[in-house]
């Protein structure tokens, strides 16, 4: 499996060559915390609009990758927010049947990852498919290196949990 | 919260400590439990990593929007507000404009209304001289009364007859019909520019 290293290089890339190569992982991030396809790819087109136009701003603090998964998430949580506020909330019903695993199947991953929320979903894909340091998604997150050990911790408690009861 | 749970979830993301990783190792050789936690959860993230991985849309390869007309929109917000100020200065002129050229034309229809009054007065005036003229060569009371002028405008002619009438001397009489035949032959010509204070003068 190829595996994505995140480095810290603080060289700036061309647009093209920046959204050829990040585009993807924008858009597994935000599919992990907006759980919807069509949400996470408006999420990548924001995402790279809002690049363009503070590119000038972007002093290179950070690298470009750690930018782009911050403007993503600000746009993921807002569109979140905004869902919740215009009350177009999953009925709790619709959710456990279309989640919840056929009384003959097993559970998948897919389906018990989606059982956790966004952002239990967001601390494993950053740590587990991004491979970022602890301190790397306290940054992006915007919380203590504390909670995000204990967060990840209960995450992936919760997960097996549900896993083992599928089965 | 499980200790041992919460140090081996440290340990699968390599942010144990050394000594804590010997603890730990101490702890997992001994304990059955926890090395099936330490299983699970590296299962876990070899397993949510793939499905990550895995995950594939068809996303645009190239970039889906132009990168210039997004910039070309930020500069069009940026020069909006000196455009709209434009395009108000130039409604505001445009309106000036046409209300000077509104007032000109006003000016116009004025002076061309104070120049038939005043060619109609200098015409009665004439008359009057003429009458008055008659009148110091000894037939005063008959031309006044026949006078055509006089009977029109009452206030006007009385007014005029009566300046007239202090006229005695005859050079000053001379020089008065000497004035109004100038005005008659002028008067297709007269401007604004030929009063002076509320009198003729010039050629």
């Amino acid at each position: 499996m190829e595996k994505i290293i995140l480095t810290n290089k603080r060289e700036i890339i061309p647009f093209t060559e920046l959204y050829e190569k990040h585009s993807m992982d924008i858009y597994r991030y935000a599919l992990s915390i907006l759980k919807d396809s069509d949400d996470a790819k408006d999420a990548v087109q924001e995402t790279f609009v809002k690049y363009v136009e503070n590119e000038s701003s972007f002093r290179g603090d950070a690298s470009q990758k750690t930018w782009l998964l911050i403007v993503s998430r600000n746009y993921c949580y807002s569109r979140l927010r905004r869902a919740e506020k215009s009350n177009i909330r999953i009925d709790e019903e619709v959710f456990d049947k279309t989640y919840e695993p056929e009384y003959d199947s097993e559970i998948t991953l897919k389906d018990a990852l989606m059982c956790l929320s966004a952002e239990q979903n967001e601390l494993l894909f950053l740590k587990e498919y991004g491979g970022y340091s602890y301190k790397e998604i306290a940054d992006i997150t915007e919380q203590s290196l504390e909670n995000v050990k204990i967060k990840l911790f209960r995450a992936r408690q919760q997960l097996r949990e549900i896993i083992k009861g599928g089965k | 919260m499980n200790k041992i749970e919460l140090q081996i979830s440290q340990f699968i993301d390599d942010e144990l400590s050394d000594e804590s990783q010997k603890e730990l190792f101490e702890i997992l050789a001994a304990d059955k439990g926890a090395r099936k936690t330490l299983s699970d959860f590296m299962r876990l993230k070899k397993e949510i990593s793939a499905l990550h991985a895995g995950t594939t849309v068809n996303i645009p390869r190239n970039i889906p929007f132009q990168k210039n007309s997004i910039i070309d929109a930020r500069h069009d917000k940026k020069y909006r507000a000196p455009f709209i100020i434009s395009v108000a200065a130039a409604v505001v002129l445009t309106m000036l404009l046409f209300i000077n050229r509104v007032e000109n034309q006003n000016g116009l229809i004025q002076l061309s209304s104070l120049q038939k009054k005043y060619i109609s007065l200098m015409n009665e005036n004439s008359i009057l001289i003429k009458s008055a003229a008659v009148k110091t060569g000894g037939e005063k009371s008959a031309s006044a009364k026949s006078t055509p002028g006089v009977s029109r405008n009452k206030n006007t002619t009385g007014y005029i007859a009566g300046n007239i009438r202090s006229f005695t001397d005859s050079d000053q009489m001379r020089r008065i019909a000497r004035i109004s035949e100038m005005i008659e032959a002028n008067k297709s010509v007269i401007t604004k520019d030929d009063f002076i204070g509320g009198q003729i003068v010039g050629n």
